[in-house]
């Protein structure tokens, strides 16, 4: 009766959780003369960019954990800024090139996906799944429990181990002691 | 032995407690206790209100478990606004015989309310420190729930020009920046009108075109030093409260303080950060550089020593090949820089005092990036 009444209310649980939000990664990637590298990922609630305007030289793909293409869109790094005012209607600015830059991707999220670019023959690959930290405590959890055991099985292999041993007499001879009387 | 009977129990008690939290923690008979009452209470007070007459207002404060984050009413009979809640999205539709719910963490809690209308379709309002607080209005016969304060309205977007599905459409969102009040909405409502619905070829292509705003406040880390920046990993994640494909951060400025010290506008990557004390022109130039790649159409040789034409597609050499088959295109000198030439006289990437128009080339330009639109 009451496992019945615990399986019910667990699977009322798990229909209750199925909210059917989209959920994207927020990939933050810095850009510099050495190549590519991934600054930090988020994992939100949102809206990804649908990227019809395939616009730019780079390739930027997302690869499930079966190493196959789930998702992919060209792209440039942004590295021209552009900044403007207007005095009178007259615009008036300038234009500041990058080398370096900090910019971020917004993509679909799939469960334990790689991102890669491609720059041309180079290409750049990084897990994009943040461990959960439910996932890391009982990581951690199993960790602790591993080495929980191994103590007990070593102190049980001690505890045998000593009785095992010859009876001590209690006294240890010291061979660098002098026996006394001989000063 | 006894270590080892002291580890065996340590460790039985503490999977019997995580095991114990996990299956009855969840749902601790206080928290649905208190998520029963909120409905039933609610329920009677709606329908108190709408006994009443019409015009009728009441406020009420009810209490929820701690971690509730937001409640949202809906109606099944009115139309949906599917983009105004990223966590109803999806949800509302599954949940036919309900027209409220709870959202707390991943967890929904439907509600079945007697009484209840909505006026916006959804209703969400926050909780606040275990309670939240509503206005209700009586109609005469059934009671509409309202925010007291706007601020606890739990919006995470809103439509404020919609053609369709975001998945086929050209969706832009608009951001703020040291805003406070209202004039967000009226200052996006400018751009879109004043701007964007009153410029070829924004104009003649507005069926492929959806606007959003977010209403929510966020820091977006930007600087103003000469020219607006903001983090664009704290803009990104913004934005996607919104389905966008191009951001406009609209950077709020007193226009006295402007003329004082001029900050310009500026863009970068898909973002343009727009000083909302210059002219709506000044923010469809800047999402023309960022949506169709245009170059600056006036000259400073100074700032631009190093430009190449090439990756603009309204920039060329002295033969201006790139737009000989447009008609009503000719071929000016200057462009960026004083070695390139643009296709006219004036537009809005060089002077929208003398042109509100962007001219043939551009609107080429533009035009084919917007088709990709459905």
């Amino acid at each position: 009766m009451r496992l019945g009444a615990i399986l019910i209310f667990t699977a009322m649980l798990a229909l209750l959780s199925g909210a059917a939000e989209e959920k994207v990664y927020v990939v933050l990637l810095h850009y510099d003369s050495e190549g590519f590298t991934v600054r930090e990922v988020q994992v939100k609630d949102g809206y990804a960019p649908d990227r019809k305007m395939q616009q730019g030289s780079l390739k930027a793909e997302l690869i499930s954990e079966q190493s196959k293409v789930i998702y992919g869109f060209n792209f440039e790094v942004p590295l021209l800024l552009f900044t403007d005012t207007a005095q009178g209607g007259k615009m008036k600015g300038s234009v500041i090139k990058l080398n370096e830059t900090d910019f971020v991707l917004v993509v679909p999220f799939h469960e334990k996906a790689s991102l890669r670019i491609q720059d041309g023959e180079t290409s750049y690959v990084t897990p994009l799944s943040p461990e959960s930290l439910t996932r890391r405590l009982v990581r951690m959890g199993l960790w602790l429990a591993a080495g929980g055991v191994l103590f007990i099985g070593y102190m049980f292999v001690r505890k045998r181990f000593n009785e095992e041993e010859p009876p001590n007499t209690g006294r240890q001879e010291n061979p660098y002691q002098m026996p006394p009387g001989q000063y | 032995m006894p270590v080892l009977i002291i580890l065996v129990a340590a460790v039985g008690i503490a999977i019997l407690g995580v095991g114990y939290y996990l299956v009855f923690g969840v749902g601790s008979v206080s928290e649905q206790g208190l998520r029963k009452n909120f409905e039933a209470s609610l329920d009677k007070k709606l329908l108190e209100t709408a006994k009443k007459s019409a015009g009728s207002v009441q406020e009420v404060l009810l209490a929820v478990p701690a971690d509730i984050e937001q409640v949202c009413f809906f109606s099944h009979d009115a139309e949906f606004d599917q983009y105004s809640s990223l966590k109803l999205d999806g949800v509302a539709e599954n949940l036919k015989s309900s027209n409220g719910v709870l959202f707390q963490g991943d967890k929904i809690y439907p509600l079945q309310l007697s009484s209840l209308e909505v006026q916006k379709n959804p209703e969400c309002i926050k909780a606040r420190n275990g309670k939240i607080t509503m206005r209700l209005e009586s109609t005469g016969s059934k009671a509409v729930v309202k925010p007291i304060d706007e601020k606890d309205a739990a919006i995470d977007c809103t439509t404020v020009y919609y053609s369709g599905d975001p998945n086929y459409k050209l969706d832009i969102v608009f951001l703020a920046d040291g805003y406070s009040g209202e004039k967000f909405a009226d200052d996006v409502n400018r751009y879109v009108l004043n701007a964007f619905l009153a410029t070829e070829p924004f104009k003649g292509n507005i069926g492929k075109l959806n606007f959003y705003r977010v209403d929510k406040e966020a820091a977006l880390g930007c600087t103003t030093d000469a020219y607006i920046i903001c983090d664009e990993f704290l803009v990104q994640q913004h934005a996607i409260n919104c389905p966008h494909d191009y951001i406009i951060v609209l950077h709020n400025r007193n226009k006295a303080v402007d003329i004082a010290k001029p900050l310009r506008s500026s863009s970068l990557g898909n973002v343009a950060y727009v000083n909302t004390a210059d002219d709506e022109f000044v923010a469809i130039h800047e999402f023309a550089h960022i949506f169709g790649k245009l170059a600056d159409e006036y000259i400073d040789d100074d700032f631009y020593a190093g430009f190449d034409a090439k990756g603009s597609p309204n920039c060329d050499d002295n033969k201006c090949r790139k737009w000989v088959s447009v008609a009503g295109a000719g071929c000016f000198p200057g462009c960026t820089t004083s070695s390139f030439f643009r296709s006219v006289d004036t537009s809005i990437m060089r002077d929208y005092s003398r042109s509100q128009q962007f001219g043939p080339v551009n609107e080429e330009v533009l035009e084919g990036g917007i088709e990709v639109y459905g």
